[in-house]
């Protein structure tokens, strides 16, 4: 046998010295005692072999997402025990009873110039994480000979290897018998039979890995004579001529130990059909547009009870804390900073979560692999892959997790023009804001105004389109790489994964958007409340009639009252730090229809949109917590006058918002993840002044030519 | 588009992928690809050596090498050269015919 030199990125051997046990010295991973590092087990395996579903089963809600250091990609870790179930603790179990489990992403060869195999490279190397003490190959049983030459890139690495072959319950329905014994002694490494769906072959899995990290590693675990002295994938003189030994060696490995029926090898015809439906250029569709209607249509439907059951949740805490909390700077700072930031993020948490949920499911049935190809004909044209489509997609719920997902995008160039252009996804954020103004627009005439909102969606989907069109012919010239795609078997979806891919996105969204958006509101908050302003005189008068009336006409008191505080309130956000820059600043906004009081609120919104109609009820209503839905709120808004009494919503005015909002960048947690992910301010830069450029020119547009057409 | 035979080519059966008809078996090769895009077919299972059936002809191509579907685009599977097998000249010609 001919062991390697060097280590695959060429470091010192793995023969050179290294304190921790096992990593180049002759004992065991775990030595007795269990002191010291945790031990590191890493997950590597093709796309679609259920490498998700086995980490999932094997850490379950203890996974969390974190980064690659020093990259954006994303890694997911978690905890497991590998101890024997119900037996008694060996001495050197202590480090097995917590085992950090690394899910490193999907991939078909450690050998492509993409980013995933420069990542799980980087990290079976050492170089990008601590090297793990052992890795678990996934292996498609019913798919042998392909996923053997993941095997064959991965043993030379040395790293003490279980290979676990899933999917055996699809194998055997497809007629194929796998000889695991001879199988282990042509890999030379443990082979486990699991179903990690059900959660089948897991004990048997964690007890090969128990004997495979307390054994003695010297020798280093072997490397199949065949493979001796190949370069790492995708390196060395010859990467053809070693792609083609590896192929020769799944392929006679795969012969020799997998006998399977001739007649299931085209795999069965009623999937054959499905394909030719899905991929259709017009049944395709057809099917992918009643599917997306199904899916908004569940996720409005769903989302919006938990919804309002946080709104009304963080409205009591925040009534409870005034009532606790005397009255003064400390209850408003927490009662309409803290506790109306955190409603201000949480109240998003359901449409997140169910969308992820949906998109999971989807994934898992193997539908929107297919569905990808559908968007690719329509991507095309506009510069963009059809693995842009997710990421769009999931724009929809919030544009955070959509810029995320853009990092399977392999192309640079797609992958920029689909962070740039995901913010014009209608996110939920949006949705009071077009709910408000879609009301005040068409106050009697719920079907145009369900029209004007379905509208919304449409406009920044179209602007989106036409926006990647323009960058992929100007800044982001090139040719785009052909989108090449497995298309994964169909199966029915896991709940559990699903679930589990519900609860991570939500926490992912509470992490990054969550303190920004709470900072934000905080500032906001500020800015609206400081300097203090005492209240005008007419209020002043207005209290004392209510006191003189309180005896005599209780409601006329209350009307007068209520009257006082608005007065109040608008005093108070005029001579506020935000009133001012409003006031300052509306000249600008003046040509698209904006007062001072618009413009306040879209200076506001400006770091998170979501607080448009907090300000809107705050300047008009005098309530930062009513509920503009409600039919009385809405008419106080639609009747409030500007200084020179003309409405301050009038029907351009409306319109002109609405287009404002569909378009413009009106995010601070996007524009910082663009920044991340393109590890560049230029390209935040240029987001944000492209949308917010569009959404002006749109508005303007907008305002002037239904005001000339008499529609102020 | 190209003509369906190169001149140079001396395997009269070589045609481009988008010409072959749904349910016929090819082998393919690396012409007119470039190394990333023949890296990932390789990865994937469409190798020089690998019988490969046409699972459905047209946008997208869908092919089929052993149990695994993989989708190509059209315009993909128009600079994807491949030569036909005659039914029965493979096993895996055999089995998938």
């Amino acid at each position: 046998m001919i062991l390697p030199t060097s280590q695959p990125d060429g470091t010192a051997s793995p023969d050179a010295a290294d304190a921790r046990p096992g990593k180049g010295g002759a004992g065991p991973v775990v030595s007795s005692g269990g002191g010291g590092a945790p031990i590191r087990l890493a997950l590597v395996g093709n796309p679609n072999t259920g490498k998700t579903s086995l980490f999932n089963h094997l850490c379950g809600l203890s996974a969390k997402t974190a980064n690659f250091p020093g990259t954006t990609a994303s890694l997911r870790r978690g905890r497991s025990s590998l101890l024997e179930a119900g037996g008694e603790p060996a001495a050197e179990s202590g480090a097995l009873s917590s085992v950090e489990v690394l899910d490193l992403p999907g991939l078909y060869s450690l050998g492509l110039d993409l980013p995933e195999a420069r990542l799980v490279r980087s990290a079976l190397d050492g170089s990008a994480v601590e090297t793990p003490d052992a890795v678990v190959v996934v292996v498609d049983a019913a798919n042998l000979p392909r996923n053997l030459r993941l095997v064959a890139e991965v043993l030379p690495y040395r790293l003490p290897t279980v290979v676990a072959l899933n999917m055996m319950d699809l194998a055997t329905r497809q007629g194929i018998h796998i000889d695991v014994n001879l199988l282990v002694e042509e890999l030379g490494c443990p082979v486990v039979p699991i179903m990690a769906r059900r959660g089948t072959g897991l004990e048997e899995l964690r007890d090969a890995l128990r004997r495979t990290l307390t054994a003695p590693l010297s020798p280093r675990p072997s490397v199949p004579e065949a493979l001796a002295g190949l370069p790492p994938a995708g390196r060395g003189a010859a990467p053809e001529a070693a792609m083609d030994i590896r192929e020769d060696w799944a392929e006679e490995v795969a012969d020799r130990t997998a006998v399977s029926l001739p007649d299931d090898l085209d795999g069965p015809s009623w999937a054959e059909r499905l394909d030719h439906l899905f991929t259709h250029p017009v049944w395709g569709l057809g099917v992918f547009g009643l599917v997306m209607t199904g899916l908004f249509w569940t996720l409005f439907q769903f989302a919006t009870v938990p919804m309002d059951l946080i709104e009304a949740s963080f409205g009591v805490l925040g009534g409870w804390v005034a009532q606790v909390v005397p009255e003064g700077p400390l209850q408003d700072f927490l009662v309409e900073g803290v506790v109306g930031g955190v409603a201000g993020t949480v109240v998003f948490l359901p449409q997140i979560c169910l969308l992820f949920f949906l998109i999971s499911l989807l994934e898992d049935t193997g539908y929107l692999a297919r569905a990808a190809f559908v968007m690719d004909r329509l991507l095309r044209r506009f510069g963009l892959p059809g693995h842009a489509f997710v990421p769009l997609l999931s724009s929809h719920a919030c544009a955070l997790p959509g810029i995320l997902s853009a990092r399977l995008i392999p192309d640079r160039h797609d992958r920029l023009a689909t962070i740039l252009v995901a913010p014009f996804m209608s996110c939920s954020a949006r949705l009071p804001v077009y709910v408000l103004l879609t009301g005040l627009l068409f106050a009697d005439k719920p079907l145009w105004a369900g029209i004007a909102f379905a509208g919304c969606y449409v406009l920044g989907a179209l602007v989106a389109l036409a926006s990647a069109a323009i960058f992929r012919k100007t800044l982001l010239k090139g040719p785009s790489r052909p989108m090449i795609l497995e298309l994964p078997t169909y199966k029915w979806p896991s709940l559990r994964t699903a679930l589990i891919e519900a609860k991570d996105q939500g926490l992912s969204f509470l992490r990054k958007a969550g303190t920004v958006i709470l900072g934000i509101c905080m500032a906001m908050w500020w800015l609206s409340a400081y300097p203090e302003t005492p209240p005008p005189p007419e209020a002043q008068t207005l209290r004392a009639d209510a006191a003189a009336v309180r005896g005599a006409d209780p409601a006329r008191a209350e009307e007068l009252e209520a009257y006082a505080d608005l007065l109040s309130e608008r005093s108070s956000e005029a001579g506020s730090f935000a009133g001012r820059i409003g006031r300052s600043i509306q000249p600008v906004f003046a040509p698209l229809g904006y007062d001072w009081q618009l413009t306040v609120g879209v200076l506001t919104s400006f770091a998170a949109r979501e607080v448009f109609v907090s300000t809107m009820a705050v300047l008009l209503v005098g309530d930062s917590e009513a509920d503009i839905e409600e039919t009385g709120v809405l008419s106080q808004i639609r009747s409030a006058r500007r200084d020179d009494g003309r409405p301050v919503f009038s029907f351009a005015t409306s319109a002109s918002l609405l287009i404002f909002f569909v378009l413009a960048m009106q995010c601070l947690p996007t524009l910082a993840l663009t920044l991340r992910e393109t590890g560049s301010w230029k390209w935040a830069a240029l987001q944000l002044g492209y949308m917010t450029g569009v959404a002006y020119l749109a508005a303007f547009l907008v305002y002037q030519g239904l005001h000339l057409a008499g529609f102020s | 588009m190209s003509s369906s035979t190169l001149d140079s080519v001396d395997k009269p059966s070589a045609c481009l992928l988008c010409e072959v008809p749904c349910g016929d078996c090819v082998r393919i090769d690396s012409r007119g690809l470039d190394p990333g895009e023949w890296a990932l077919l390789r990865a994937l299972g469409l190798s020089e050596r690998a019988t490969v059936r046409i699972a459905k002809a047209g946008d997208p191509c869908i092919l089929q090498v052993r149990s695994t579907r993989i989708g190509v685009p059209a315009a993909l599977a128009q600079r994807i050269w491949a030569r036909q097998v005659k039914a029965g000249s493979t096993p895996a010609a055999r089995a998938m015919a």
